[in-house]
This record gives structure tokens, sequence and C-alpha cells, in this order.
């Protein structure tokens, strides 16, 4: 049986199509995925996330892809759905890939599009940057030069091939 | 009230008030520095969370106070609550015409659309850093082509104190790349440090425009000379690429003025005074200025805490160019009624910008150039910033980005939610494409990595300029915090310069689709209700950016009825008054204005220090070396200059001025052999190496002690009675400067 | 390498009972007292470690290499007999091989390993004792411009300046030599003669039984007659300020040389092993040092190094300008932003009890690790840095050491202090591209200087 942190996670990797161990590794020290459970839930409200998370564990439990999870939580006949979960599966991939939390729906004193930073490290982090096979603004890691040549390739920052085969050259 | 002294009163603690209180203090002379902003603080730590929290990543960002865009939930953060507001791009956002938001009081009815700081270091925290001087054309616009103003002064005034300000600030570039469009360089020059790399945006567009030309003129990729470390320099890191310049460096390998104004402290001579906001100038009953007040204040929206008059020898105003004329108009009084500075009327008025025009696209599919990575900008096509067509339209210069769509659409953030949500707003997604999972990730890997925008710098020229469109005036109505009253801003581009925003449209589409062959995303139908920046030219839309240039309010010039400041930076009106930073600039060019105010603040340094500081010595012929009193630094440039007297080593030789008899030269024994007998010779401290000085002549840098001087002549008497037999003395005066 | 173990009385014995039944010691093997430098760090959780069982194994490692770094040293520098603390005297890494001794001022060769420090001209004629330099990260005449924002030095309760030095174990010292890296045109031919050079300081390996890379910062305090000697590690030293006269590098401060004797309140170790090719970066400070932030302040009771209980001034703020150290400033009035852990609190109570079975008065038990932090998603081998995570994940993610980072505490990111986030901007003096540019963690190779010969930039 997943714990929340474990579900959270899945739903995650389902949702971006970048790997669990790439989201939260085993070892791990700043964590996001707690400091993520920790910032939604008030936002969801906890009915809505404990549903969310059901969802995806209920679809596990099925033996549907990340893909087919995917689509079943975020779609409806080919478009994006308008449910609370899907607009909540929506605002959980932006956090991740932004660091950004976009107030899906309106819940107690938070209103629908308000948008805030979850954190500066949650920005540090944030995946948008490594999908540019860049870095955020405001925190390079690499050396001076490093932008006169070709970056490693997205499979090397996402584990996602570029073009949808393993060991594509960009 | 209080009463703070110095020799010197500085208002502004940026760029320009920095350079000047460094030099200064570096001549012994005490200086007292008004800054309306909070200190230099022990770290970026601040600033940096401010950034990183920031849902608006706006220059203005990290610093304060606060911008936001919900103005009713912050009613303290209003720039009447405030006691050093400045304007914001929030301020654009949440309405440029509403004084309740907006720090500007915008009477249009163009918006102007520049921002700037208040704090210590100034607006250098956030510029891009870079370091590009002015052409010699641009100093001579009136004569050349019929249009602006001219300086009264020309590039090669500027030559050593751009070489100045380029070893101040750490300029990083090769002069083989730089000596385009008639700038010349000292023979043998070296920037401090080497050029930073181009990056792969960059290196698409000099393989696309090789060979290729717009409007006659060669399309020629520059690399940027940038105020960042390419190599250690000073004590400060290496650049790591954080794409990050605007809003702010983390760590510091892009120089701001903190920089200077940290050496201006160490010389012991200086003093800052924070949150300290200069008031009003005072004007005696015989045009001087007789003191500077100022209000103080502890918290941002907080009341006044203290209030004073700072009084100096000299006082110098470094407030920028929407700052310093506002004090100045604020200032009128009966000794000076139309504003302190101001018999000319020219005070305030041709506030110019350089308005941008921004374009952007996304290379062809396959095309990747990974945007969002090195310094925000690194190279730029700099091949037309001059030409005949000056005659009829601004000039631009071309900065090529490297941080992909942020500027354009606030990527990655557009692409991002649109792709997630199947909206098409950032243009990137024009199918409307709802994704996730690996097809997510691959799609916005692709979007994202072919993203490049390029941003045209426009002269801007007023039609008239004795009766600028563009000025600024006190409110008469709008206060801040500590009720002094808000710059009213009216602002009119010229057609002039709308036709070069015209031109800068049609080499933009042919750069990016024909040249690039990539597809171009600008909009080239912009609304005024999405773009404050906005105006309607030959039928067309336009919408421009600001590029946080803010330049002539009180401009520079040969004649006191059409110019603020005389080529030294002195107010005509009062000789104890100089005013710094772009303001001065009776023109801007297409450079962007920073490096220009660094060599002019050195310039305008030396004339003070040597009101201050010049030493008049004379030296007698029939003395050996004669002690002048006046100790070098090693540091600061010095000059010894002949002012007048004759003198003769030999009767054969007879009176002769510095330069001495060139038809004898001295022989060894002699004060400098090889030199002509009879001229002017100098030695730093008792045991310093002779050099040549003659009439004129920069003193070798590096060397403290006392300056000695002595005619060249046999010193021992080695040839015969030796100095004996001299006569007559010379007058020479140990000034600052560079030749 | 002679090396000595110590190992304390009968378990049993009293002494150590507090020490020894806390839950933590009981799981693990009991900390020794040995001059044995370990090779890496020992992981005592294998399959599956985790981030607390790996922050122990490392900070225990931390320990081990303090204990065996501050073991008494023979004259030739080897571990004496000890043990350590039994008598306060020269330490194994205070032979070690001083920066300044290496980056010579016109890119000289570095004397040999064991050939003593060169004094500079005002420090000749005094009473022997040990070059210090530095005066925290205030840009001096050679270095400390290279520490971040050029923070500001740290004064102790008498007005008086730290000072610090930097030294390399003789892996790292042979590393720099070997290579030429010790001045710019050695640096710049060293990368020219291959494609594939790069700056790749030795990793210590215990299936080799090498040692690799060890570099030491420790910070000083001049002892006057308000310390109790006996509380710290002291040397006599040469407290030497470099002339200058440039604001550019530096404040403007005459020469000068004082003997003085001074007492260790902070140690750096780093040290690059396979495990951890981003190295393992350990710090130490005197226990008196600085009161925690989130310690209420009536509670904090001193006395303290750089706190002052009745001092109103605002903490953390560095003294203002001009920083010369020839004048008294005001004293710094520091606490700590980023509490110790308590599993820190408590390893630093096992070792300090340990310590003290060698001697109930070691100097040595006056001393706290503060942390260590270590590369959680380290490189693959320690040649090249790993494309897409440089840094590997540092743990924690913040680190600082009140002596040595005094003004860049915090956690935010890469304005606050992370060893390897700001180590990581370290650099050599041949900055062409990355291959040349990175300097394996280290700002020592800033300090090159040029031999001036043709076709060279100073």
């Amino acid at each position: 049986m997943s714990t929340e942190r474990e579900n959270f996670v899945g739903l995650s990797s389902a949702l971006l199509g970048i790997g669990k161990a790439l989201l939260a590794p085993s070892i791990d020290p700043i964590d996001l995925p707690s400091q993520f459970l920790a910032y939604i839930r008030p936002k969801l409200t906890e009915a809505q996330l404990n549903d969310l998370l059901s969802q995806y564990a209920s679809l596990v439990a099925d033996q549907q892809s990340p893909q087919q999870i995917a689509r079943a939580l975020l779609m409806s006949n080919g478009q994006p759905a308008a449910t609370p979960a899907a607009k909540a599966c929506r605002s959980i991939m932006k956090m991740w890939l932004l660091g950004v939390w976009y107030q899906p729906y309106d819940a107690s004193s938070f209103k629908a599009g308000q948008q805030w930073v979850v954190s500066d490290l949650a920005y540090q982090q944030s995946w948008a940057w490594k999908v540019a096979q860049a870095h955020p603004m405001g925190y390079s890691q690499f050396h001076f030069g490093y932008w006169n040549e070709t970056p490693p390739s997205l499979e090397a920052f996402t584990g996602v091939p570029a073009k949808g085969q393993q060991g594509a050259s960009s | 009230m209080s009463t703070e002294q110095a020799d010197v009163v500085i208002v502004g603690a940026g760029l320009a008030g920095s350079i000047i209180a460094y030099q200064l203090g570096l001549a012994g002379i005490k200086v007292l520095v008004l800054e309306s902003g909070p200190s230099i603080p022990a770290n970026r730590t601040q600033y940096m969370e401010r950034f990183y929290n920031a849902t608006l990543k706006t220059p203005e960002s990290p610093y304060p106070p606060a911008s936001n865009l919900q103005p009713p939930l912050y009613p303290q953060l209003q720039p009447a609550q405030q006691n050093a507001p400045r304007p914001t791009i929030a301020d654009l956002i949440n309405g440029w015409k509403e004084p309740a938001t907006s720090y500007l009081v915008q009477k249009g009815p163009e918006a102007f659309t520049s921002t700037y700081e208040r704090v210590g270091g100034g607006t250098t925290w956030h510029w891009v850093a870079t370091c590009l001087r002015m052409l010699p054309n641009d100093f001579r616009l009136k004569s050349l082509y019929g249009v602006g103003v001219d300086w009264p002064i020309g590039y090669q005034d500027l030559q050593s104190a751009y070489c100045r300000a380029e070893a101040e600030i750490g300029v990083a570039a090769d002069v083989g790349d730089q000596d385009y469009l008639g700038m010349t360089f000292p023979e043998d020059y070296q920037f401090p440090m080497h050029s930073i790399p181009l990056s792969l945006v960059d290196q698409r567009f000099v393989s696309a425009l090789k060979g290729r030309s717009f409007a006659g003129m060669p399309l020629r990729v520059s690399p940027t000379p940038a105020g960042r470390n390419s190599e250690p320099y000073a004590g400060r890191r290496v650049c790591a690429g954080n794409t990050n310049c605007t809003p702010i460096c983390p760590i510091q390998a892009k120089y701001d003025a903190t920089v200077t104004l940290n050496k201006a402290l160490e010389t012991g001579n200086v003093r800052v005074l924070y949150q300290t906001v200069a008031s009003k100038v005072r004007v005696d009953g015989k045009s001087n200025i007789s003191g500077i007040e100022f209000i103080q204040y502890q918290l941002g929206d907080g009341p006044p805490t203290a209030n004073g008059v700072a009084l100096g020898q000299r006082y110098v105003i470094a407030a920028h160019a929407i700052e310093t004329p506002k004090l100045l108009l604020n200032s009128a009084c009966a000794e000076a009624p139309k504003g302190v500075a101001n018999s000319s009327g020219q005070v305030g008025r041709s506030l110019a910008d350089h308005p941008i025009y921004l374009a952007w696209g996304l290379m062809p599919p396959g095309q990747k150039v990974f945007p969002y990575r090195g310094p925000v900008s690194t190279a730029g096509i700099e091949s037309l910033r001059d030409g005949a067509f000056r005659h009829h339209r601004a000039a631009w210069r071309i900065e090529i980005g490297n941080e992909g769509l942020n500027w354009p659409i606030g990527d990655p953030y557009a692409t991002v939610c649109d792709l997630i949500d199947g909206k098409k707003d950032s243009n990137t997604n024009p199918t409307s494409l709802a994704l996730f999972g690996e097809d997510l990730i691959r799609t916005l890997n692709d979007r994202l990595t072919r993203q490049f925008r390029i941003a045209f710098l426009v002269e801007q020229v007023e039609k008239d300029p004795d009766h600028a469109d563009c000025y600024i005036v006190p409110s008469s109505e709008y206060k801040d915090g500590l009720g002094i009253p808000r710059p009213e801003i009216h602002y009119k581009l010229s057609d002039y310069t709308k036709e070069g925003f015209k031109q800068a449209r049609q080499a933009a589409t042919y750069i990016i689709t024909e040249l690039l062959g990539a597809t171009e995303l600008t909009n080239l139908k912009p609304t005024p209700d999405k773009n404050p920046g906005f105006f309607i030219y030959d039928d067309e839309p336009y919408s421009f950016q600001g590029a946080g240039h803010l330049m002539g309010t009180y401009r520079m010039g040969d004649d006191r009825k059409t110019s603020v400041v005389d080529n030294h930076q002195r107010s005509w009106d009062h000789p104890n008054l100089f005013l710094v930073g772009d303001g001065v600039f009776p023109s801007s060019g297409t450079a962007n204005p920073s490096l220009t105010i660094a060599a002019l603040s050195f310039q305008a340094a030396d004339v003070l220090a040597n009101e201050l500081k010049a030493a008049t010595v004379t030296v007698q012929a029939n003395r050996p070396w004669q002690g002048t009193g006046v100790q070098l630094n090693g540091v600061s440039p010095r000059l010894v200059r002949y002012v007048g007297g004759h003198w003769s080593a030999s009767p054969a030789g007879g009176m002769v001025d510095g330069r001495g008899n060139p038809l004898y030269l001295a022989k060894p024994g002699y004060t400098l052999p090889g030199a002509s007998e009879g001229a002017l010779i100098g030695r730093v401290g008792a045991d310093g190496e002779p050099f040549l000085i003659g009439d004129l002549a920069e003193i070798p840098a590096g060397r403290q002690g006392e300056l000695q001087l002595c005619i060249n002549d046999d010193l021992d008497g080695r040839y015969g009675v030796g100095l004996q037999d001299n006569q007559g003395e010379l007058t020479v005066r140990v000034e600052f400067g560079t030749l | 390498m002679k090396k000595e173990v110590y190992r304390p009385g009968p378990r049993f014995g009293c002494a150590l009972c507090g020490a020894l039944l806390s839950p933590l010691a009981l799981a693990l093997a009991p900390p020794d007292l040995s001059s044995h430098i370990p090779y890496d760090v020992a992981v005592t959780a294998p399959p599956t470690p985790t981030l607390e069982s790996l922050q122990r194994d490392f900070d225990v490692l931390s320990w081990q290499t303090f204990i065996a770094l501050n073991w008494p040293a023979q004259a030739d520098g080897s571990p004496g007999t000890g043990p350590i603390g039994k008598e306060d005297g020269p330490t194994v890494w205070e032979s070690w091989k001083e920066s300044y001794q290496i980056f010579r001022a016109k890119g000289e060769k570095p004397l040999a390993w064991e050939a003593p420090a060169i004094l500079p001209k005002p420090c000749e004629g005094l009473k022997s004792g040990r070059l210090l330099q530095q005066m925290g990260k205030v840009a001096g005449v050679l270095d400390e411009f290279i520490q971040p924002f050029q923070s500001g030095p740290l004064v102790d309760q008498s007005g008086t300046y730290t000072r610090n030095e930097i030294v390399v174990n003789r892996p790292m010292f042979n590393d720099i030599v070997d290579k030429g890296l010790y001045s710019v045109q050695g640096q710049q031919a060293y990368f020219a003669a291959s494609p594939n050079n790069r700056v790749a300081f030795s990793c210590s390996s215990n299936p080799h039984q090498k040692l690799g890379a060890i570099m030491v910062k420790a910070s000083w305090k001049v002892l006057d007659g308000n310390d109790q000697r006996s509380r710290f590690h002291t040397v006599d030293a040469l407290v030497y300020t470099p002339g200058n006269s440039d604001p550019t590098h530096g404040p403007i401060v005459e020469e000068s040389c004082k003997a003085e004797a001074v007492g260790l309140v902070g140690l750096h170790i780093v040290h690059k092993t396979a495990l951890a090719p981003q190295w393992v970066w350990s710090t130490f400070e005197h226990v008196d040092n600085v009161p925690e932030k989130t310690t209420p302040p009536e509670q904090r009771k001193g006395p303290y190094l750089f706190y002052n209980a009745a001092s109103p001034a605002k903490v953390n703020e560095p003294p203002p300008r001009p920083w010369n150290p020839a004048v008294k400033a005001t004293p710094s009035q520091i606490v700590r932003e980023i509490p110790l852990t308590e599993a820190a609190k408590a390893l630093n109570s096992t070792y300090q009890a340990l310590l003290r079975t060698a001697n109930p008065q070691s100097v040595w038990a006056n001393y706290q690790m503060i942390d260590t932090q270590w590369p959680a998603d380290p490189a693959p081998d320690c040649e090249t840095p790993s494309p897409t995570n440089p840094l590997g994940s540092p743990a924690p993610t913040f680190l600082a050491n009140a002596t040595l980072e005094t003004f860049i505490q915090g956690t935010v990111p890469q304005a606050s202090s992370s060893c390897m986030d700001c180590h990581n901007n370290a650099t050599t003096r041949v900055t062409q591209n990355p291959r040349t540019t990175f300097a394996d963690f280290t700002y020592l190779l800033e300090r090159a200087q040029s031999t001036g010969a043709a076709g060279s930039k100073p």
C-alpha cells in the first residue's frame, strides 16, 4: 500500500513523463515531493487532494500505464477535462515544470487564476529549464563558456529521448 | 535641522556618483554622498530571495520598494505612501496613466516605459552590463545629418576616459572586434579581459548573416563588450552564465556600482548617508549653491525621521535623468525662478530613452539554438548604427538575446501553460495542442530550444531639440510619501524616431524570415491595451519597450542659452554645481549609455579634483631636485602641466620653457640623459626613476611618494659649472587627469 | 605512514557511560582516536542507505579526519605518538604547504615539499612562527577577493581582525606542481598540451588504499588578555599584512608583521574521494564562537568570541569600511543562522567525550563539527564534472562556518553559503571554455601569477 508521497510522485511522473527516480531520488536533500504535498494540500483542499490521489491509486491498481493514467485524469474526449481533478493535475504539472502554483479553482481564500512561486528551491529545481537543456534563469551550475557549446541531450537531462528513440543525439 | 559638511556633496550613489566619490576620495577630498534609497546590503540574499519569489520577474523585482500587480491589496506600497518610490514595469501594467499607482505621472501622449532604481549602487544592480562606446559620429548629429544636437566634445575627447571606465568596470572585449564605424583605441590597447564567447544563438546569426546586408549596409554580428568577468578580476567571480544579468547577477560576476562605492569607502574620505532624500537645492545671492536640504526616513512607508542640510564647497547631482531635473525644478526660488541651473529652460527637456522594437521567432524545425544559456546577451548587430540614412530616420543597434522568448512573451511560463492547457496565447502552440507525458516534454523541448529574440535600440531624436516634446516637470498635484512633487512626464516620439521603427520592423522581418529562414512571431498588430508603449505610424501600429535608458534632460553644450552644463558638466548658472550622468547627453546615439556615463564621470571628477587639489609650484633652474609637496598615491592619474616662465640650463641653450632646447641633448650625468637639455624632468620620491615632463606629461602610474621636479642639466658639474649659471624658473601645475 | 590508534579505556568505564548509551552510539562501532586519515566515507547501511544514514557516515568521516589532521606531528609532519590533545602542539595539517608558498609573486615554481616557508621581509627577524596573512573575506593583495561578495572581516571582541590561511596536502601539492598549474603560463601550457587535459585533483580511494587531495582552511583569532588560552589550540604566528595602496586590490593598508599567539576558531577540511568526487566539505568551529539565531537572546549564555549579549549592534553585519586591520574595529556581532542538527550535536558530544579520554582538558574537545556537505548524486568519476548536475545535489543544501562565511549565512540559493555551489564557480586563469575554466572546486588556481613571459597577459 503506497504512501501519500509515493502516490503523489507516481502521479506527477505519469503526468509529466519524467521518471520517478528523477523527480524523487532515493537520496534527496531537497525533497520537493514533501514540500509540494504540504503546499498544495490547503490549495486543493484536503478532500480534493485525497480524491485525486485515490483516483491515481485505483488506476495503478488497474494496471494502467502512466500514459493511460495521465489521459484518464487529464482529458475528456481529446480535450482538457474541466473536472477539479483534471485542473489540479494541470496545476501540479506546472508546479513541477515552473516552480509556480497556478490556483486551479476557488478553494477557501484562494481564487482561481492566482499564482505564486512555491519557494526559491522549487524555482531552482523546476523542470521546464531542464527540458530546454538549460537551467533556471538565475541558477546556473555550469562553467564559463558553456553557452558556446551544445548542451547534453534532452535524454541526459530528463530521461526522455528527443525523437522518441533512446539515444537520440539531441 | 542637522548640518552635514564635506568638501564635495554628491546626490546619488549610483554609477556616476560612485565613480566621482571614489576618484575624489583617492585625491584626499572629503566627500558626502546622499542616497535616497537603502544601503548596500551585507549580501545579496534579500534581493535574490525577492527575485526567486516574484511571479513577475521584472528588472525591479529584487529591489525595494516591492512592486505588485494588485495595488488595492498593498496601499502602503503606492507611490504616494513611499519615501523613495520609482517607476516600475508593474506601474505600466497597472495603468500607466493612473497616478494612484504609477510613480511617474504620465501625461503622454505616449508612455515612457523605462525604469530605474533608487538604492545604494543604483540602476547598475539591474543593467545587462553592455559596455559599448558611442560612435564618433554620434557626437555630431547636427553637423553631419542636420538633426538633433551636437555634443561640445567628441569621441577622442573621451578616449582616455573610456579606457579608465573600462578598467574600473572591468570590460571583457577584444579590440579587433570593436574598431568599427570610426571607433579607435590607443595603440596596443587591451581591454581588461578577453571577450566573452558567443552563444549558439549568436552563431546561428553569424552564419545566416554572412555576406548579407540591409539598406546597403553590411549585417555583421559583433561580440558585445560587457562589464562582466570573463576572467577572475578585481576579486569577483567569473560569469557562470546564469542568464539573469537583468534583474540581478547572483554571483556578482557582472559589475555593479557597489564595487566602486565600496572602493570609495575604502579611501577613508567618503561617507554615505542612506535613506536620505535630497529635497531642495539652495542658491545664494551670488548664484552659488549654498546647500542641499535633505529628509531622512527609516521605513520605506514610514514618517520622516530627520532633516538637514548638506554643505560643501562643490555640489554634484548624480541622481539620474529624471530625479535630477525633478530636484532642480523643485528647487525654484527667488534666485532661480525657473529652477536651479535652468536659465536655458532646458532642465528636464529632451527626455530620451532608447525605445526598443522587439522582434522574435522560432528557428526552423530541427534547428535548435539552445537559448536560456549564457549571459542575457553576448552579441549584437552593430554595423547599422551609422550612415547617411540618419538624415531621414533614427539609427538603431540590434541586441541579440540569449533568453529565448522570456522578454516578448514571458516564456517558459507561457508556452508551458499553453501546451498543458491546450491554448495558444504564446503563439508557439498554433494548433492548441494539450499535451502530457513524454509528448509534452518533447514538444516543450522543441519549442523552447528554437526560440530567439532581437531588440532594436532606436535612437530617440527630438523634432525640435530646443522645444522638446519629451520632458519632465514636477507634478503640481501628485507627491511621494515625503511630500516631494513626483515627476510628470510628457512623451511623444518624433516621426524621425518612428521612421526608425518602421525600418527596424522591415529589417527584423527580413533577417528573421529570409536570412534565418525562421518563423516570425513578432506581434505585427499590437494593441494599446496590451502594450503601454504604443503608437501608430504610417497607418501601422507599433509597440515599443523601454531599454531602461533615461537621457538628455540637462544637456551639455557650448552655449548657455541652449544647454544646462558646459563640456565639464558644470552648470552654466552656478559655478560650484556639477550635473553628471546621462542627463548631460545632448544626443543619445545607439550605444547603451552606461560606459559613456562612467567615462564622463571620470572627467568630471578630474575637474573637481583640480579645482580643490591642483597644486601650482615654481621650479628653480639653479637648484637640483625640488620637492613639490604633492604626495602621489600611485593610483589617481596625474598630469604635470607647464604654466609659464622660462629658464636656462646653459647660456648657449638660452631661455626655454619646459620642453628645453632640442638642439642640445642631455649627456650622462644629467638629470635625464638623452632628453633635451633644459627640459622639465620629474621623479616620484627621492629614489624614483626620472621621467620627461616637457610641457605636459602624465606621471607614470603606480609610483607612490612625493613628486619632485628638476631642470635637465649637468647636476654634478661634470662638464662645467653645472647648475650655477642657470637662470629663471618655471611655474607648473600638478593636476588630476589623463591626456 | 605511521599511524597510531588510541583506544579508550574499558568500554564500560563510567566516564564513557553517557556517550555510549545514546541510541546512535549503540548502533555503530565506537569512534577511534586515530591518526589514520580515512580514505573515503564508510557507508554503514548498504544496500539501502538513507539520507540520514549517509549524513551520519559523512559526519563520522569528518570527525575522524579532524582527529587525524590535528594529530600531534613530528618535525617532518608525520603523526607522532599522540594521543591527540594530551598536549597542545603543532598538528599534522600545519606541516602542509601554504597557498602563498605555491602561488608565488612571479609564478615561480614552488620549492620542494620539505622546504621551509619563505617569509615576507617585514617578518624576518621576528621570533619564529607560522605566517598568517589573510583577513577573512576581505579582498587582500593576493587573494580573498575570490570569496563571494567581499563580504567583510570578522572582528573579535577586542577589535582585532581574525586571520585565515589555506594549506594543501602533499597529493594535492603534487597535482599542482606536476601539471604546472602554479603559474598562468603553466596552466596555459597544460591545457594546450592536450584537448583532454582538465583540472582534476586525485581522489582518495578505499579500494586502492590511496590518499588523494585534501585542502584545509583555518581561521585564527589573536589571543589577548580576555582569552583563556587553555581553551584553544594555539600557535605562535606571524600575523602579516601585505601593503596595498590601490583600492582595486583591497583596503589601503601598510605592510606590517607582528608575532602573536593565535587560537584556532574555525577549520574547513575538504577532501576529494572516489565516492564524493565533488569533494567532502567538513567544517568545524570553536564551541565558544557564536550563539544560534534560534536561541532567544536572553538565553544566549556566553561568553562568546564573536557575540556580546550586551551589545545593541545589528547581527551579521560587516564593520563599516575602510577595512584596515591595523585599526581597531567594531567587534562583530554574529549569530549562527542555521542551527546544528540534533544528529550533529549528538555526534559532537560523542567525539568530544572521546577526546577527553586522552586528556580531560584536551583543547580539541572545545571544537565542534557544524556539518558536512557531500554530493548525494556524485559524479561518476574523478575526472569530469557531471554534465547535467555538476554539483551532484549537495546535502545539506546550505552550509556555512560562522568564522569563514560569516556574512553570507542563510538559505537563499546562490546568495547564501553552500560550499559546493560557491566553489563550483572557481576557475583557473585560462578561461577559454568550460574544459579549461573548471578548477575542480578550488579557488586556489586563480592565485596563479604570470611569469611575465612574452605573449602572455599579466
